[in-house]
């Protein structure tokens, strides 16, 4: 009797020592970012959202297992940013120096949650790719926006992003 | 005798319980955007870098004069923001708000995260006072916001994105029990009435006044619903 009373005592207090968590974070096998030693990014450019663009671990297809739509951390300006104008690199794909801090942000244009990428430098590998189609980012669950008033996220025709 | 004794536990107890309840006010600050990130923009977020604590300020005296002696005035400054927007503009805004808050008689706590792991705006609703004894009666936002989601940073940490936020997704973590019956609440942010409000409604049982269009913090007051927009 003496045991399980202090076994539901112990249960008690951990129980109340738990901190909440969102659900943003939770039930997700996509909420662990690809881990590699360097990577590939295919510049998405939209001026309406502050997304950059896909990010996949060199050497990996693009896929939905592979693949993150990201926001940049720029310990170096992006490559728009730093030569300008904005989005003139729409579709180009870089070698990417960098992590993923394990980080999310909020882009409230489109009411995703998406991987951080910190971005410590970049070369050009391509600059004539075409487009993707389909659009693979984290949803934030229970979010809200398929178009935003006035705009469409849609609006371009993007290549499709092949299955792994 | 026995009877007298226990008659008398029993008024202690509901003395205890029932005489000092006090109960607690809330208003909630989020973040100035940095200059750096928006003055290249067409429309460019807060010029000035007080729009949130100004206005909260408003709020804060009129709580001064409705709440009782012994309630509870917790102003809740999103820290990093002004952090970030002092260091910008060589400032110490931190120590500007401690100041403010000391004329206005509330207590200031700082939340430096409320994210999708941490949750410490969320953990003070629910835990920061003995809500069995001091319940909510009045909650205030002041802040950048979305239909979905207050921002407590927005263009801040990263250009154009937030990342401390109260998305709808996070308000069932919300106790019902924080809040007292009939609890004022409103949002001074945009589009609120769009969606945040009625979820707010479903998860913490109040009533939350938002608006449904853009709110203008243009004119150094009270900030108001722009152009086709009400608060509802």
């Amino acid at each position: 009797m003496m045991k399980r009373l202090l076994f539901c005592s112990i249960f008690l207090v951990l129980a109340g020592c738990a901190t909440t968590s969102s659900g943003p974070s939770n039930n997700s096998a996509l909420d662990t970012p690809p881990v590699a030693s360097s990577y590939v990014g295919r510049r998405l450019f939209s001026d309406k959202f502050m997304y950059w663009g896909y990010v996949k671990p060199e050497g990996s297809s693009w896929g939905k297992n592979s693949t993150r739509l990201v926001i940049f951390q720029e310990n170096v300006p992006a490559p728009d940013r730093a030569e300008g104008p904005r989005g003139r690199d729409d579709n180009f794909e870089y070698r990417l120096k960098g992590y993923f801090s394990g980080k999310k942000a909020y882009e409230p244009k489109t009411d995703y949650l998406l991987d951080v990428f910190v971005l410590d430098g970049y070369e050009v590998l391509s600059a004539n790719n075409p487009p993707f189609t389909t659009f693979i980012p984290i949803r934030t669950p229970g979010g809200y926006i398929t178009k935003p008033r006035g705009t469409s996220v849609s609006s371009k025709p993007r290549g499709t992003l092949e299955q792994e | 005798m026995f009877n007298r004794f226990l008659f008398c536990i029993l008024c202690s107890a509901f003395l205890l319980t029932h005489s000092y309840a006090a109960d607690e006010w809330i208003v909630l600050s989020g973040g100035p955007a940095l200059r750096s990130w928006e003055k290249t923009k067409e429309f460019p977020h807060d010029r000035v870098w007080d729009n949130f604590i100004f206005t909260a300020g408003l709020r804060l005296e009129q709580i001064k004069t409705e709440a009782a002696p012994d309630d509870v005035i917790t102003w809740i400054v999103y820290r990093p923001g002004y952090e970030r927007r002092g260091q910008e503009e060589g400032v110490d805004y931190l120590a500007k708000i401690e100041k403010k808050a000391q004329q206005l008689g509330a207590r200031v706590l700082w939340v430096d995260h409320q994210n999708a792991v941490q949750n410490e705006l969320i953990d003070y609703i629910n835990k920061g006072q003995d809500r069995t004894k001091i319940k909510i009666r009045n909650f205030d936002y002041f802040g950048h916001s979305n239909k979905a989601c207050f921002f407590l940073d927005y263009s801040s940490g990263l250009d154009g994105v937030v990342m401390d936020y109260l998305h709808v997704t996070d308000l069932k973590l919300i106790s019902k029990d924080s809040y007292m019956e009939g609890a004022k609440c409103q949002s001074y942010g945009c589009h609120s009435a769009a969606l945040f409000t009625k979820k707010w409604a479903q998860y913490t049982g109040t009533h939350m006044i938002g608006t449904t269009s853009k709110t203008d913090y243009s004119t150094r007051s009270w900030p108001f619903p722009s152009k086709g927009g009400k608060w509802e």
